[in-house]
């Protein structure tokens, strides 16, 4: 049963995500995504990761593709016309992407279970209960310093947004006068 | 499976251990409260003296950084950190101080440009020294990863913080690339992960889960190489350099200075961490060894060509100093593939080096900008007899970017040099022999555009024409000619240098 399932969310996220790559649609190609994601999220808990599951499920899913569905349709007209994406390079990107699938399946294909994953199934220690508690408690320890550093990155990449974002001042309007002004919309 | 009873009792033991690494973790937080400090001064320091308060209190926050990691922060062996997520030598403490040196120099280069700049600016920059220092020390997967997006981030905008169009549009190219690259990255690391069931590339189950007879050898090695790649991308190195020539026109040139130096400092002491776990553990794969000196010896040779060959054809002086940076990347990947104790001198001795040189031509370039009120070389045209300060200073380090006596430019070049022969002659690959060569070759390639400035200074002649913009300040012109100074003093005296970096060398 949870093999049938796995396949069935993996054909979901495989189907969805070919959707995003051959549709140049943008809005649909955002829409397949959340099916991409809620497939991983599947895949997640059937894997025993039911705290990744339900992180990708809100962040992801709740979060994430909200905005950018609502990027789409606000920064667009779609009310005229779909957006449509151009394509470009068609010989380079069908061959190198074509040369990497040959070059991933020519040496993934040829692996078999590694030492660690054929201890634990000796051990029968497969992950059986919540993964919460040692995630909350490995946070807090062992990768605490990683933890730190993820907020630090969270809180660069917010304030450097929030800076980017934010209309020119106007001493310096005066000082870059040969670049674009047009975040500050003309004033009567 | 954890349970609730042996987490709890070893937590207190875990927590106490975290407790006592944290000494030798100082610098690092101290830049982190820095940031914060920063971006608090932002916020309070009045609007007339706010760039100069910030500037201050960076090189403040850098200086007790430095104070810490070298008066507490020196273990006496190599040690494990936080539960052997970071690996702390006496290699990582070199590599953190030359970042901690970089980050110095770009804060006093950001006097000038920082009126221009929001008060983030210093904020995103120490974000970025904290970043390439932990990827000096890391050595969990998890935590490579980190440091090196974070030190990425902070990147993307300080590329686009010169607003205007060119600075997104490099911002922008600068973040797609980087993306694909830690994408890649991301991968290889999963794949690590998966074969080994661990993320601590020193531990032991990671080599023998590499070296286990269950995994042929070629995913691995592609799984490497994955990861390798968004090392090289820090680097700089072809073909992953894409981005370096658009993102240093873009940015503001303080921080394009602090690109080419901090993380490719640190991506390339990650890169030696990296490797190093992979040739112990390549050596016992079955007759099978891996050439790493062949294949990376490969795209150290093309980067050399690719970045002394584009340079030639650039007109304005900052996508000059960008092929430049790529051709010395080359280089310094060269000598981290001597993998010798000999070799890592020579690269802490270049590196020293090139963060002075490299430094004293973004500031000379951003001296002649506020003299001429242009970067392209051409409007450099007769400035030697107006502007014979900046000029002669620039012939000085121009020369020291070339290789030549009588700057440490030279010694750092013969040093890499020696090194790669001596490698070479003890038995190591033709390769290495093949990157001397291409070495010399590309000199003499860099000769001809790197004196193409002085050229332009002193042979042309002066357009009638001529708009007086703003002078350089007092402080410009004396760090420019302090940095000119140094360079020229540490040729003479090389082994003030050699001894700091024999005190920092691995051989303990």
């Amino acid at each position: 049963m949870v093999l049938f399932l796995f396949y069935a969310f993996a054909a979901l996220t495989l189907a969805s995500a070919l959707v995003i790559l051959f549709t140049r649609n943008l809005l649909y190609a955002a829409f397949s995504l959340i099916f991409c994601f809620l497939g991983v999220a599947a895949i997640y808990v059937l894997s025993g990761a039911d705290f990744i599951g339900v992180t990708q499920i809100v962040v992801y899913v709740g979060g994430v593709l909200i905005l950018l569905i609502f990027g789409v349709m606000l920064t667009n007209r779609i009310s005229t016309s779909p957006v449509i994406t151009d394509l470009h390079n068609q010989f380079w990107g069908y061959l190198l992407p074509a040369g990497l699938l040959v070059l991933l399946i020519g040496t993934l294909g040829q692996l078999a279970l590694p030492d660690w994953a054929m201890r634990a199934q000796e051990n029968a220690t497969l992950v059986q209960a919540s993964t919460v508690e040692p995630l909350g408690v490995h946070l807090m320890t062992q990768y605490v310093l990683a933890f730190e550093l993820a907020g630090i990155l969270l809180l660069l990449a917010l304030v450097g947004a929030a800076t980017l974002a934010k209309p020119a001042a106007p001493e310096s309007i005066a000082v870059t006068s040969t670049g674009i002004n047009t975040q500050n919309p003309a004033q009567p | 499976m954890e349970t609730q009873a042996p987490t709890i009792a070893p937590l207190k033991a875990s927590l106490q251990a975290i407790l006592q690494d944290l000494p030798l973790l100082y610098p690092e937080l101290t830049l982190g409260l820095g940031v914060l400090l920063v971006l608090l001064g932002a916020l309070l320091i009045p609007r007339s003296w706010r760039n100069e308060g910030l500037a201050v209190l960076s090189l403040l926050v850098i200086a007790a950084s430095a104070y810490m990691l070298l008066y507490k922060g020196l273990p006496a062996e190599p040690v494990h950190l936080l539960a052997r997520t970071l690996q702390l030598d006496k290699m990582a403490v070199a590599f953190r101080l030359l970042v901690l040196l970089s980050g110095l120099l770009a804060v006093l280069l950001s006097f000038r440009e920082g009126k221009k700049l929001a008060g983030e600016y210093y904020a995103l920059l120490l974000g970025l020294l904290m970043a390439a220092m932990l990827m000096s020390m890391a050595s969990n997967l998890l935590l490579i990863y980190l440091s090196i997006e974070t030190a990425s981030i902070c990147a993307y905008l300080l590329t686009a913080f010169s607003g205007g169009r060119e600075g997104a549009e490099a911002g922008l190219k600068y973040l797609l690339f980087g993306a694909v690259a830690s994408a890649i990255m991301l991968y290889g690391m999963s794949l690590l992960y998966g074969f080994t069931g661990t993320l601590d590339i020193t531990a032991y189950g990671f080599k023998s889960g590499l070296m286990s007879l269950n995994i042929p050898i070629l995913p691995v090695l592609l799984a490497a190489f994955l990861v390798l790649a968004g090392f090289l991308f820090k680097i700089s190195v072809v073909p992953f350099h894409l981005w370096t020539p658009d993102a240093y026109q873009g940015a503001p040139l303080p921080a394009a200075a602090l690109f080419s130096t901090a993380p490719k400092l640190a991506g390339l002491a990650l890169m030696m961490r990296f490797l190093s776990h992979f040739l112990e553990a390549g050596i016992i794969f079955a007759g099978l060894r891996f050439d790493w000196q062949f294949i990376l010896g490969l795209l150290a040779i093309i980067t050399m060509l690719v970045g002394n060959l584009a340079a030639v054809w650039q007109q304005d002086a900052r996508r000059l100093l960008a092929y430049s940076s790529i051709a010395h990347s080359g280089l310094l990947l060269a000598a981290v593939l001597v993998f010798r104790a000999l070799g890592y001198k020579a690269l802490l001795f270049y590196g020293f080096v090139y963060i002075l040189m490299n430094f004293a031509a973004f500031l000379l370039v951003s001296m002649l900008k506020a003299e001429t009120g242009s970067y392209k070389i051409a409007d450099y045209r007769g400035l030697g007899s107006r502007l014979s300060y900046s000029s002669v200073l620039m012939v000085v380090v121009m020369i020291a970017l070339t290789g030549l006596p009588p700057t440490a430019g030279f010694t750092a070049k013969l040093l890499v040099f020696s090194a790669l022969w001596e490698g070479y002659s003890s038995g190591g690959s033709s390769m290495l022999l093949y990157l001397l060569l291409t070495g010399l070759a590309t000199t003499v390639v860099a000769l001809f555009y790197y004196l193409k400035i002085p050229y332009y200074l002193y042979l042309k002649k002066q357009p009638e024409a001529v708009v007086q913009v703003e002078g350089s300040t007092v402080l410009e012109r004396i760090l420019a000619g302090a940095l000119a100074l140094l360079l020229v003093l540490f040729f003479f005296r090389a082994d003030w240098v050699m001894n700091w970096i024999e005190a920092f060398t691995i051989s303990q």
